[in-house]
């Protein structure tokens, strides 16, 4: 069987994205934790809920599921979806790398068309709103006044969801 | 990222008066055969369901093989699953939607499962998600004016229990091609026109004035104002609706129905989406109410942008005489007192208390408008408690304002 030839930068985006959307998976869970909002939008969903997030034309993704003791983030390759998820793709790895880094929120590259969603829309937005608090919390201060009109207040310091991605979210 | 955006129309528009003759050769044009048309009883009892089957039988090529009327106000799942057994069980291969915002949203439901391959809607649900694998030729003939329903991308499908809706996104589900023809239109009461009317004007303002505006959009939106503008001027010298009126009107509504679906209408939309859920209202009429009040609540963070609206709905005299200072104030007054006198002429509900709306729906109206998808392109964060005070603001009683 012939091999798809990949160049080196689309592999090295490919894997920037997963690691990306993986860190945004562990923002979410500590967001759980620390902020009401989060919570509450993850509350509502029923046990066994996911919540994807990834690249179109890539078979890795990251799932967030919800089930009672918690939120659970894990990297799944080939995710076969069913009734109960929601997944938010980005169109193609440039979208993923731009709204993942901070440098278009997750409300305008909803307005933008950078994603599409599969699922009920009306769970979808309450998704869209915790991922665009987990990017408050994630990104820089400049970033998260130009990415909401109206300053979105923080429930706890960014630095406590920071650190909770880099040490108990990625190890 | 400045300069980035995205705006699909593939509708093709025929408009102008007996236009509805050029829908056999269009039809056929698109590769039709066996026609399903659907429509509303109300407008069978009109004679438009005849009129459509006479128009097909002029081309030898079609065949209207079935006819769906049982669509009601707000369309739901099982609607369009009625409508796709019918569709499946009389080997048809095309669709011609008659009606208003529901014949529509039905019929675009039934493509988009048709054109998906979908048996189940379910599958299809999600925003520019679905993938389109077939071609089936589809024709839309408004017979309301409004929001441009009939080019919209957007559906809202009631569930089972019929009190939620769920929305669907996808370019897939637009009609192939637009009859505009205004003696469909004409046969509205006067306050319908009027308020459909406002409902585009509200809709091309709150397009121009959202975040994630573009510039095609934001053209599409000016245009449409002035359009407006114009309509009321010529009503204003008639007194009536005339074609040549209804005709700028369907003309209105597909600017604004362009615009409006590449980008969503933002606060004002999303309240009038959740008070329509909640109650029986027709959707022009609570967005007539609504949106005056968002718009002096987005005063001080948007009354810049006020002036170009202004500018576009008045005359030039007039916009000369007002101080640069009060544009926005200016504007405001004049969308309330037009919206006033048109509610005041037809004797409608004033605010929302007469429409219906009690004190104990403003939560789960604030709640449902929190989650809808026209508040994410607006860029800003909203709360329930916003929601609620300007949901309080449109009650229209002090008591509740205090």
């Amino acid at each position: 069987m012939k091999r798809r030839y990949i160049s080196k930068t689309a592999r090295i985006k490919k894997y920037n994205c997963i690691v990306q959307s993986y860190i945004y998976a562990s923002g979410v869970k500590a967001c759980y934790k620390y902020d009401s909002r989060v919570r509450q939008i993850f509350d509502e969903m029923p046990d066994g809920y996911d919540l994807v997030v990834g690249v179109l034309e890539h078979r890795h993704a990251a799932v967030i599921t919800k089930l009672s003791d918690g939120l659970h983030c894990k990297i799944v390759v080939d995710y076969v979806p069913s009734n109960k998820c929601i997944q938010i793709m980005f169109k193609n790895m440039d979208s993923c790398t731009l709204v993942l880094k901070n440098y278009v929120s997750f409300f305008q590259a909803y307005a933008q068309g950078r994603f599409v969603t599969y699922g009920d829309n009306a769970i979808a937005v309450k998704f869209i709103k915790a991922f665009m608090i987990v990017q408050c919390y994630l990104s820089s201060i400049s970033k998260r006044k130009a990415h909401i009109k109206d300053a979105l207040p923080l429930e706890v310091k960014p630095a406590v969801i920071k650190s909770r991605v880099l040490f108990r979210g990625l190890l | 990222m400045i300069g980035f955006y995205q705006f699909s129309n593939q509708v093709k528009i025929v408009a102008g008066k007996d236009s509805i003759n050029d829908l056999a050769k269009e039809m056929a044009l698109l590769g039709a055969r066996n026609i399903l048309i659907i429509s509303d009883q109300n407008l069978q009892n009109l004679g438009y369901v005849k009129k459509i089957k006479s128009v097909v039988a002029t081309n030898t090529k079609l065949r209207v093989n079935a006819v769906y009327v049982n669509v009601k106000r707000g369309s739901s799942k099982q609607t369009i699953e009625e409508a796709y057994t019918l569709f499946r069980d009389n080997s048809c291969d095309s669709i011609v939607a008659c009606g208003g915002g529901s014949v529509i949203n039905t019929a675009e439901c039934l493509k988009l499962m048709l054109a998906t391959k979908t048996k189940n809607l379910e599958q299809v649900y999600g925003v520019n998600s679905a993938v389109k694998l077939e071609e089936v030729p589809f024709g839309a003939i408004p017979t309301t004016v409004g929001g441009g329903c009939d080019i919209a991308q957007i559906a809202n499908i009631l569930d089972e229990t019929g009190k939620s809706s769920h929305e669907i996104i996808s370019e897939v589900m637009q009609p192939d091609v637009c009859i505009l023809d205004p003696t469909f239109v004409m046969s509205l009461p006067e306050e319908r026109l009027l308020l459909g009317g406002m409902e585009m004007l509200f809709d091309s303002a709150a397009i121009y004035l959202d975040k994630s505006y573009n510039p095609i959009s934001n053209n599409y939106a000016l245009y449409c104002i002035r359009n407006i503008v114009k309509m009321m001027n010529k009503y204003r010298q008639t007194g009536k609706f005339d074609e040549e009126v209804c005709l700028m009107l369907q003309e209105s509504g597909v600017l604004a129905g362009m615009a409006v679906t590449n980008i969503s209408g933002g606060i004002a939309h999303a309240i009038t989406n959740s008070i329509c859920d909640c109650t029986t209202a027709y959707h022009n009429l609570v967005l007539a109410l609504v949106f005056p009040k968002c718009l002096a609540y987005s005063k001080d963070r948007e009354g810049a942008r006020y002036t170009k609206l202004l500018q576009y709905s008045v005359s030039h005299e007039r916009f000369r005489s007002i101080d640069s200072s009060n544009y926005a104030d200016a504007f405001i007054e004049l969308v309330e007192e037009t919206v006033s006198i048109i509610l005041e002429k037809y004797n409608l509900p004033k605010n929302l208390r007469e429409l219906g709306v009690t004190d104990e729906m403003l939560e789960q109206i604030a709640s449902i408008t929190c989650s809808d998808s026209s508040l994410i392109s607006s860029g800003r964060w909203y709360t329930t408690t916003d929601v609620c005070n300007i949901l309080k603001e449109c009650m229209g009683d002090e008591q509740c304002q205090k």
